[in-house]
């Protein structure tokens, strides 16, 4: 097999910074759910737990460490009881089931007691430099009696039961980056483990499962005593953890301009890789044919009442057995199969068939794709400033470059404008608002890079073109967010999300969709059109079993 | 207590916002107070003197006049945020000779975009006002301040140094008397809509039920 990078070229970000299509992407080799485990069996961590002192009715703390070839990290849980009321997903919630944090080493029983008073109180309280995520759960009450009472009773929980929820707890939030105390991410950035994104954030998550296990079965154990079985290995693998996602994800692919660029050219630059590669090798055929059998029985178990996920995936299932059949009389052999398979796709498949298949095809080429991964991160540090020297002729060809589809947008209509991103005095969360019925412009966030760049234009074009910008922005500090955008988009060529983020027929969770791909969410399920529900590490390895037998196809195995 | 930089950062962000700073300074204001922090420098408490001064001024009667060699205002003071990010985008007046800047708030605010520009420009910068001096190359900065760290309006002294500051031992948090933490949090505030069944309903979008 022969590598000609250079021979396709990465798809341009006007076909692929649509929101239709960011909301229909896909895990792949290059989601960072699947970057940590793959480094932590490669690394060959070691996962203990150094701590389970929880009571009959399932509350205490427990502790799992981390221990890797330099530094350790270690999650500390604390279990609670909670009345069925005061269990709710939403942000507005103020008790959970269970509440977390990692902690940046092994904790000393002070910590310990110190985070006893602070992590149940999530956003009420206050982590430290020592901390590094705060987390909390809810069970799935669907499930989580029903796993107790099968184990207590002497049996099994049953398949097809835990394939319709798919998960013991969901996360309602997962904080890092200096939040409510916790260490700012430069202090792990120089951390060879946590160099890709949200690595920090993913460990807590992984752990999480961990303790949900020890503790659906501790509470088994409890009730049915000598009755209780253990859950079987292969059930166990099949639960990830859920997540429910608001509105407060939705902002940051716009607020991180240069990194959300890194994210997509990393995805991009692997699928060209692989469209380029001259001829398909029998062995990357096998594996591409395994992953795709796999991945057909994940989204078999894949459901949702929202009607717009519904569809997708009503096309999504016809273009499994569709590309199914292709592939049974496909020619591997010509040059660049992989491109052909592509091409082919493009123009037969749903937008949404179309992102799944890109992951798909590169699952065999583990050594084209998964160095990309060094190239995920937000290293620059010039980004923000401004080149003032730039003449405003400059700066308007550079509007006119990126944002021209922007442009075109008759911005005089109130479905162009129709809504507001604001943030809430009740809960200092990221909301969607109606312009024109309720009074919110005030609040308004600046997130809606089109029509701010649009508006600094119409200014822009008032000046002469020889002005430099930096005393067109003295007259006009308004504009000044803008044009910093307007500069940092102009060097990424997918730092722009290529649609109207405040027009009537926006539909936000598309926004959450794309960041989530690249968590390696699966099972995307739409509560309503601001929240989405997904799953996290369904069919992965436990720590016990990442170093013995690693299998990186483990994100297909999963319900 | 002790926050993180990002925390210092954000807050100071919507504060300045809510002080009545376009998004776009704000951000450089949030970005000063960041850097100042980990320089060990109040900042936050530097940022408040700013705010509480130009609350929701209209920042056209402090426009920055420039006449040859001198910066002033057309009012009585200058913003050091809107006077630094105009030195931090351009400025080839310092090419060729020192700045006088009169009148400006909080110079110690200034610092941080003279660092930027220091920064881009390959070059040591040096501010001079009252007994206080401070060199920067943008990576490192060496203070020289006697009395207070923070002061209000001042004449400074812009100009480039031949003299290399000795590498920063840099803060990873920040400490901030509680009373100014919580005057940011006040201006902050401003930026938050008042909660109404509508937006607590609706904003967040409820849909299907969460406790399934």
């Amino acid at each position: 097999m022969a590598a000609s990078p250079a021979s396709v070229t990465r798809r341009k970000p006007e076909e692929i910074m649509r929101l239709e299509r960011l909301g229909s992407m896909h895990q792949s080799r290059l989601s960072f759910m699947r970057i940590l485990l793959r480094n932590l069996a490669t690394e060959k961590w070691q996962i203990h737990q150094t701590l389970f002192d929880i009571d009959q009715s399932g509350v205490g703390r427990a502790v799992y460490t981390c221990q890797g070839p330099k530094r350790s990290y270690s999650l500390i849980a604390f279990a609670h009881e909670i009345p069925a009321e005061k269990r709710s997903d939403r942000v507005i919630a103020e008790a959970w089931d269970a509440t977390f944090c990692l902690f940046d080493g092994i904790p000393l029983p002070e910590d310990i007691d110190r985070l006893e008073k602070n992590v149940p109180l999530q956003e009420s309280g206050r982590i430290t430099e020592t901390e590094l995520c705060l987390s909390r759960a809810n069970r799935s009450v669907r499930l989580w009696n029903y796993v107790v009472e099968s184990l207590a009773s002497g049996q099994q929980p049953k398949i097809d039961q835990i394939q319709k929820v798919g998960y013991l707890m969901r996360t309602t939030a997962v904080y890092g980056s200096g939040k409510f105390g916790a260490a700012d991410r430069e202090i792990l950035s120089d951390r060879s483990e946590m160099k890709a994104p949200f690595q920090a954030e993913m460990l807590t998550v992984y752990l999480i499962r961990n303790f949900v296990l020890d503790l659906v079965q501790h509470m088994a154990n409890e009730i049915g005593g000598r009755k209780t079985v253990d859950l079987a290995p292969q059930v166990a693998r099949q639960l990830g953890i859920g997540n429910s996602t608001g509105l407060g994800m939705a902002p940051f692919i716009i607020n991180h301009p240069v990194l959300f660029n890194n994210w997509m050219v990393a995805r991009e630059e692997a699928i060209a890789r692989v469209r380029s590669i001259k001829f398909a090798s029998e062995a990357k055929v096998l594996l591409f044919s395994k992953a795709l059998k796999l991945s057909h029985k994940s989204i078999a178990t894949w459901t949702s009442e929202h009607p717009v996920q519904r569809k997708k995936l009503g096309a999504l299932h016809k273009d499994i057995k569709y590309l199914t059949e292709y592939i049974n009389g496909f020619n591997w052999n010509q040059a660049q199969a992989w491109d052909q398979l592509f091409i082919w796709a493009k123009e037969s498949l749903s937008i949404e068939g179309q992102e799944w298949l890109n992951s798909l095809i590169l699952e065999p080429h583990a050594e084209l794709v998964d160095s990309l991964e060094a190239t995920l991160a937000d290293n620059s540090n010039n980004a923000f400033c401004i080149d003032g020297s730039r003449p405003v002729g400059d700066i308007r060809s550079i509007i006119e470059k990126v944002y021209s589809w922007a442009l075109e947008i008759d911005w005089s209509k109130s479905e162009s404008s129709a809504h507001t991103w604001y943030t809430s005095e009740e809960k200092l969360e990221p909301r969607l608002g109606e312009r024109f019925t309720e009074k919110l412009e005030p609040y308004e966030r600046p997130l809606a890079p089109g029509r701010d760049a649009v508006l600094a234009y119409n200014d822009l074009r008032k000046r002469d073109k020889n002005e430099p910008i930096a005393t067109f922005l003295l007259e006009h500090p308004e504009h000044r967010h803008a044009l910093r955008r307007a500069q940092i988009c102009n060097r990424t060529d997918y730092g722009e999300i290529q649609d109207n983020t405040i027009a009537a027929n926006l539909f936000p969770v598309d926004m959450l969709r794309a960041k989530l791909s690249f968590f390696g969410a699966t099972h995307f399920d739409p509560r309503s059109d601001r929240w989405v529900r997904i799953t996290m590490f369904n069919g992965a390895p436990y720590p016990s079993e990442l170093a013995a037998h690693y299998d990186d196809l483990w994100i297909y195995q999963g319900v | 207590m002790s926050f993180s930089m990002n925390e210092v950062e954000s807050l100071s962000k919507l504060a300045a916002r809510g002080a009545g700073y376009s998004w776009g300074l704000a951000e450089e204001a949030a970005k000063a107070t960041r850097w100042l922090s980990s320089h060990n420098v109040d900042g936050c408490r530097a940022l408040v003197n700013v705010l509480t001064l130009f609350d929701c001024t209209n920042t056209k009667s402090y426009q920055l006049n420039i006449d040859g060699n001198t910066w002033s205002s057309n009012g009585e003071l200058l913003c050091p945020v809107t006077t630094g990010s105009y030195l931090s985008d351009y400025s080839s007046l310092l090419e060729t000779q020192a700045i006088n800047i009169n009148d400006l708030v909080e110079p110690i605010i200034f610092l941080f975009f003279a660092s930027q520009f220091a920064k881009c420009k390959e070059n040591t910068v040096s501010l001079t006002w009252s007994v206080n001096s401070v060199i920067t190359d943008g990576y490192n900065t060496a203070f020289s301040l006697s009395g207070s760290k923070s002061s209000i309006k001042q004449n400074v002294l812009v100009k480039f140094s031949a003299e290399k500051p000795k590498l920063s031992k840099l803060q990873t948090r920040a400490e901030p008397q509680p009373e100014v933490w919580h005057k940011l949090r006040s201006f902050a505030a401003r930026t938050y809509a008042p909660n109404t069944e509508q937006s607590r309903i609706g904003g967040a979008g409820a849909g299907l039920s969460d406790n399934d």
